[in-house]
């Protein structure tokens, strides 16, 4: 849990291991069993995520959810992507936000629809996660992007992804230094389950002064892992991790001794972890109840 | 029929900033029809970089800068003074821009903005392409479009989906971006990578028709009747 008015930036700087989670919003109204799982995490993580129609599956919006979380005393990251927004939209959600109270905004270029369950639907991409976060950044220091003055300005911690496993890196690198330029404060890492290249990567990257917390995501099922190396871009999945899971005869389990396994290696390499626990929010205090962190 | 329009002096300007020498190609094919190109465009080029300063080591016209065979005929003949410039400024579409960075290790600024098709498509062979999005962004990328290339249109740097070098949307492409890194890379000029954060000026993509009609009318052919 967040101590008031702390952000991610300033818990990561003072030493604490920051631990966050995150939450896909439903596919309708009734967002009851969402909840439900969010009892579970009290106490248990700095902040939680709500994710910006993952996937480019249509779902209910993340500022909506974003302030829910907020009512409810967790301190959200609301993710906002440029896939569906024109930069009038993604400025206008920005200062939303901010009206709302929500500080944490995690700054994405987002899917292409192509992969989601609207294939039809025209990708957008006004600006991308770089030129968002100028956007942001712009919107702090008291004008919008097209340089005209605001009434009052906002106040955000602003983050952005990064994906450690990209082959080549470099450009990957040389992104994530512009996105530091243009006002990123922390990383959230795309899944982490190769902890050598993960090392080689924090090698690289500390270089930038921001906080980074690795991304770890929870496998269920060996179907899970066929899943996420057919559909999921810029996740790499070692041979190692699928027979891992091919050969457990509880499945579960195997895959909370996988991710405890990757938060105890990465501990010492970056400021914290970013759990992705698709729907099985439940299983989350298990897991940082093994690790202790 | 590409319809082009010269950039403004001013990006003309900050694109040749570091260049003291500079060769020019124009193109006679769409762009002499606008006056983008050809006789007119290479005038008016030469006297804004020669008023600033800088010297033209040479200049060639050819009558398709989107087709390869010809400019790389065109570029040999003229190697010696190509080589004496710091860059290449190509009057042409985006197309033809793509083109002759394709073919040589120089660089390579688009002297033009390319408008629209004009109601017919040009003939391009290679895999180049131009959306005629009318805010020509070659100069911040490698001289390879990202706005056609990338499926996102990403104008700085590549998503976090591109795998072994090819496009998380269409697995069968090439990854923009990663071409993009690559050629700079290749060519010592990494530190051109993702300069600035690029905003898309779209208000100049697709003007309405009337802005495109005007431009059309400008290149009417005189009233005297051709023999």
């Amino acid at each position: 849990v967040i101590s008031q008015g702390m952000t991610l930036t300033e818990l990561a700087k003072s030493g604490k291991f920051v631990v966050t989670a995150e939450l896909s919003p439903t596919k309708g109204v009734d967002l009851s069993r969402l909840f439900e799982h969010l009892e579970t995490l009290k106490g248990k993580v700095d902040l939680i995520n709500v994710t910006d129609q993952q996937g480019g599956k249509m779902r209910v919006g993340s500022l909506a959810v974003s302030h829910l979380l907020r009512e409810r005393s967790f301190e959200p990251i609301f993710q906002l992507t440029c896939r569906d927004r024109n930069r009038l939209a993604l400025q206008s959600d920005l200062l939303s936000a901010s009206l709302l109270g929500i500080r944490h905004i995690l700054c994405l270029t987002g899917d292409h629809p192509m992969r989601g369950d609207h294939p039809d639907a025209k990708p957008v991409y006004d600006l991308d996660s770089v030129s968002l976060l100028m956007s942001a950044t712009n919107l702090q220091n008291g004008y919008d992007l097209s340089g005209r003055s605001l009434e009052s300005k906002p106040v955000f911690c602003l983050g952005a992804a990064v994906a450690p496993g990209m082959v080549p890196m470099e450009p990957q690198l040389i992104k994530a230094e512009a996105k530091v330029r243009a006002g990123a404060q922390f990383f959230q890492t795309q899944a982490v389950f190769d902890t050598k290249v993960f090392d080689k990567f924090m090698g690289d990257i500390k270089k930038l002064g921001v906080p980074v917390l690795a991304g770890v995501l929870l496998l269920t099922s060996a179907r899970m892992v066929q899943y996420i190396k057919k559909n999921i871009p810029g996740v790499i999945v070692p041979d190692s991790i699928v027979s891992e899971m091919e050969k457990a005869t509880n499945e579960v389990q195997a895959g909370i001794d996988i991710a405890t396994r990757i938060i105890r290696e990465v501990r010492g390499l970056c400021q914290g972890v970013h759990i992705m626990t698709v729907g099985r929010e439940d299983l989350l205090p298990a897991i940082i109840e093994k690790v202790k962190i | 029929m590409l319809v082009s329009q010269l950039k403004p002096n001013d990006e003309l300007l900050e694109y040749t900033k570091d260049d003291r020498e500079v060769f020019l190609v124009s193109c006679f094919g769409c762009a002499e029809a606008f006056g983008s190109g050809g006789t007119r465009g290479l005038t008016k080029v030469t006297k804004i970089l020669e008023d600033a300063g800088k010297r033209v080591t040479g200049t060639c016209m050819m009558d398709f800068c989107c087709e390869k065979t010809l400019v790389e005929l065109w570029l040999r003949r003229k190697n010696a003074s190509i080589k004496e410039a710091d860059s290449i400024m190509v009057l042409a579409c985006g197309i033809g821009t793509q083109v002759v960075a394709s073919l040589t290790q120089s660089k390579v600024r688009p002297a033009c903005n390319t408008i629209s098709l004009g109601g017919r498509v040009g003939q391009p062979w290679g895999p180049e392409q131009c959306d005629e999005c009318g805010d020509c962004v070659l100069k911040y990328t490698g001289e390879i479009c990202p706005m056609t290339r990338c499926a996102k249109g990403l104008l700085n740097g590549p998503c976090g989906g591109s795998e072994k070098g090819n496009c998380e949307v269409f697995p069968e492409r090439e990854c923009a971006w990663v071409m993009i890194y690559e050629r700079l890379k290749k060519m010592g000029r990494i530190q051109e990578f993702i300069p600035k954060p690029l905003v898309k000026r779209f208000q100049k993509a697709a003007p309405p028709k009337e802005i495109r009609d005007a431009l059309l009318q400008v290149h009417q052919p005189e009233k005297e009747v051709l023999p």
